[in-house]
């Protein structure tokens, strides 16, 4: 008990002690008032401004009432994206839909005046004011959704309480220049509608719309750091007198060049240092009075190209020795001249070059080395100098006959021979040593039959002398033998009934000669024999 | 002899206990790529092998490496022009910062661009909160290849930009919460600001990014964050090492034990002393069954 509460004191010592150790590393120093750097993105609160809406709100329809459908739409749908209080996604996501359609009109509107001013100057009147009719009723659809667009953007501002916040705020100006906004496209829709109604009128508001730039740019396909890229493109605007407007090319933010309008074409040298991947490309025209602008983009993917090597290896070789490698590094792009080749064969590295021809011939001291045996692997890198090159390599096999195994081989298996040979004949004397552990078991099922014995080893005599003298001394006892009995606890039971001095010494060297390591020799043997006699006689007569 | 028995095992098993407790027991420390909590780099770290550094100077001049620089204290002039050689050789230097010193890493680069410093928060597009922002204005570039969209954490803009392009861009309707009331108020300039950039400096290549947390293991999932640091990553080849500078993180002292511990093990794993110390393991208790058996 007393040890119990000890133990117990001790381990909550050291528990303590230990936990003021690891707490007092785990402490932090109380820190210095600074701005938050970063919170637990699963702990902060949500706390949309929607608001804000009103903000975008007002950049698409500013796009969408420039002509520049397009991106007035894409501003639209990058609201999916916007975080918002739940109550309000339905309202915006229906706004975003009116929104996109109402955009689909104008643009739509747009397109079918010029087709239909463009039929009239080419004197089909009447299929021109077939346009303008279908026009006309896809016109009215268009003033139908703008008054779903008005409602939907008052139930808005009536949700986010836009009206409540200061007239300077941000978000309450976007909100009123929305509305200014908006009733200048209801007032285009208008102007459309009436015009949409003769031809003669639709050819007027035509003249009166801004003239379009169409700009593009031909994929450029893959280009390579270092080397020469042609861009080709075309811009173009529909008016009887050209604006003179140049288009500009940038390359990552870089201008690369300016043209005037019509294809045009420009060639540059990469730099060796440009980065693979994506790079953008962007052509551009600015918008000019009536003249709209244009933006076209393309992504440049630049990529370096992995040569081709061809390794041409011996098909066996000798460690140690000299190993002949031969190959040429080339792709499509041309010959890696130049370029530094790395060749490994375990341990051996040797470093060489190509020529102008991509060309490489080395020479690799194998090493002896006693791992490098049998089919191995060289590896051959290419390092090129050429910046539209990526690395590149290639593994070839070859046999090695190891001349230093081979050699030891050739000593060490006689020499092993030999020393198993010594064993075998030393081996005799050496038997004792070598032997298994003894094995006693000792069965006593009842007190009818005679213990069955199975030993093995030197203990054997001396247990078995045990065994028939415990035999004896149960049958004259009366004791049962039961299996689960050990020698010590027999002896106990039976001295009450049998005291025998005999069998308590024989039970002692019988212990001996089972459980230790000590082995019975033949002066155990022999009093094991005589106490045996003795026990015969004290089981006799009944007493010790 | 008995007490100095005892008191020789308590000191034993009190050092065993904490050396294990210290063992096992994560860090909490920011940044700390040893940290599993959402404020550590453990994921990052596991996932790229980053391999931290505690001195400038083990910094290899190699193409095909890339260092993580997560400034809370500033550089020494020494360690700027450690980092100078390491982009001269090639290397790709990656600059996390928000209200860091990381201007002081920019300065002592010769590099123009700046971290603005003042908080960046975005009402409509974020995560939650106005201060997690969501970028999802994109230039292409090798860095921000099938990036859709990033969620910074508490972060600034990079500006003035310098001769770094920007690859990707806040929101139109983010600002810079000067005053910090969470909501945006007339005065407080409104987005885009570039908040990722990329250049070719000295020879190698340096990325800005104005949020340092980026990396941590609950931002890190966010987005398309994950990617954008593949990318970062790859852009010093495919097989590149990523480190990580531990030099100018923030520690507490259970990292300053751990590292002990680290050393410790480095010493014992030595093949001599591991010999050493088997056969001392061994010969103990040969030595005690040699010993004569007490009745």
């Amino acid at each position: 008990m007393r040890h119990s509460f000890g133990l117990c004191g001790l381990l909550a010592g050291v528990i303590l002690l230990s936990g003021c150790v690891a707490a007092g590393t785990t402490s932090t120093p109380a820190p210095a008032r600074e701005r938050v750097r970063h919170e637990d993105p699963a702990a902060a609160a949500v706390d949309p401004d929607p608001t804000e809406l009103f903000v975008w709100y007002l950049d698409s329809a500013r796009l969408l009432s420039t002509w520049r459908f397009r991106e007035g739409r894409l501003r639209v749908q990058r609201l999916k994206l916007a975080t918002l209080p739940p109550e309000m996604e339905s309202l915006v996501g229906d706004l975003g839909r009116l929104l996109l359609k109402e955009g689909s009109i104008l643009e739509a509107a747009d397109g079918w005046f010029r087709d239909a001013a463009r039929l009239m100057a080419a004197g089909r009147s009447a299929e021109a004011g077939r346009l303008l009719a279908q026009m006309s009723a896809y016109l009215r659809r268009g003033d139908v959704l703008f008054s779903d667009i008005a409602d939907a953007v008052e139930d808005l501002a009536r949700r986010t309480r836009i009206r409540e916040l200061p007239p300077d705020s941000p978000q309450r100006q976007a909100y009123e220049e929305l509305l200014r906004v908006a009733a200048r496209v209801r007032a285009l829709l208008t102007a459309s509608r009436t015009a949409a109604i003769d031809t003669a009128s639709a050819a007027a508001f035509a003249g009166l719309l801004p003239i379009e730039t169409r700009l593009e740019i031909d994929d450029p396909g893959p280009a390579y750091p270092g080397r020469r890229l042609t861009i080709r493109g075309r811009a173009a605007e529909q008016a009887p007198i050209p604006s003179g407007r140049a288009v500009r090319l940038w390359l990552d933010g870089v201008l690369i060049g300016q043209f005037p309008l019509g294809p045009f074409s420009a060639s540059l040298d990469l730099s060796p240092a440009m980065l693979p991947g994506a790079h953008a490309l962007v052509a551009r025209v600015e918008a000019q009075g009536r003249y709209l602008g244009a933006e076209a983009r393309r992504m440049v993917t630049v990529t370096r190209l992995a040569p081709a090597v061809r390794l041409e290896t011996p098909r066996y070789g000798l460690a140690p020795g000299l190993l002949t490698l031969r190959g040429e590094a080339t792709s499509q792009l041309g010959r890696v001249g130049g370029g530094t080749i790395a060749a490994r064969l375990g341990p051996a590295l040797r470093e060489g070059s190509t020529d102008r021809e991509g060309r490489f011939s080395l020479g690799l001291a194998v090493p002896p080395d006693l791992n490098l045996v049998g089919l191995e692997t060289v590896t051959v890198d290419v390092r090129p100098r050429e910046p539209w090159h990526a690395p590149a390599g290639t593994l070839g096999r070859v046999f090695i006959i190891n001349l230093v195994s081979l050699a030891l081989a050739s000593f060490l298996l006689p020499a092993l021979g030999a020393v198993y040979v010594l064993r075998r004949s030393m081996g005799a004397g050496r038997v004792e040593e070598t032997r298994p552990p003894d094995v006693v078991t000792v069965l006593a099922p009842s007190r009818a039959e005679p213990p069955r014995l199975t030993v093995s080893g030197p203990a054997r005599t001396v247990v078995q002398f045990y065994v028939e003298a415990q035999y004896l001394i149960a049958r004259a006892s009366g004791i049962a033998i039961e299996p689960e009995m050990t020698m010590r606890e027999f002896l106990r039971h039976s001295r009450a009934v049998v005291p025998s001095a005999a069998f308590e010494e024989l039970t002692h060297l019988a212990e001996r000669a089972v459980y230790s390591a000590h082995r019975p020799g033949e002066a155990a043997h022999r009093r094991a024999a005589e106490l045996l006699e003795r026990v015969r006689e004290d089981a006799a007569h009944g007493h010790g | 002899m008995a007490t100095a028995r005892f008191i020789a095992g308590v000191a034993v098993l009190t050092l065993v206990i904490t050396v294990a407790v210290l063992w096992v027991l994560p860090s909490s420390t920011d940044y700390s790529p040893a940290n599993p909590r959402w404020n550590g780099l453990q994921v990052i770290a596991r996932e790229y092998g980053l391999v931290g550094i505690r001195s400038l100077d083990a910094l290899p001049p190699d193409p095909n490496t890339v260092l993580v620089v997560l400034p809370s204290s500033p550089p020494t002039r020494a360690e700027t022009d450690r980092l100078r050689v390491f982009l001269a050789g090639g290397g790709t230097l990656v600059v996390m910062d928000d209200f860091g010193p990381g201007n002081a890493v920019l300065q002592g680069l010769g590099v123009a661009a700046r971290f603005s410093g003042q908080p960046l928060a975005d009402g409509l597009f974020n995560s939650r909160s106005a201060h997690l922002p969501r970028i999802v204005d994109f230039i292409p570039s090798p860095i921000t290849e099938g990036v859709g969209q990033l969620v910074l954490n508490h972060a600034t803009v990079i500006s003035p930009l310098g001769d770094l392009r920007a690859v990707a861009l806040s929101s139109p309707v983010s600002y810079l919460d000067t005053n910090g009331s969470g909501r945006r108020d007339g005065g407080e300039p409104a987005g885009p600001f570039p908040v990722v950039a990329l250049g070719r400096v000295g020879g190698g290549s340096l990325v800005l990014i104005s949020d340092s947390s980026l990396l941590l293991n609950a931002v890190l999932r966010l987005g398309d964050n994950r990617l954008l640091a593949r990318n970062i990553f790859r852009l010093a080849g495919e097989r590149s090492r990523i480190l990580l500078d531990e030099v100018h993180l923030p520690h507490q002292p259970l990292d300053r034990a751990k590292a002990v511990l680290r050393a410790g093990r480095e010493i014992v794993s030595l093949p001599l002393l591991t010999f050493i110390l088997t056969v001392v393991a061994l010969a103990i208790p040969l030595m005690s069954l040699d010993r004569p058996a007490r009745r």
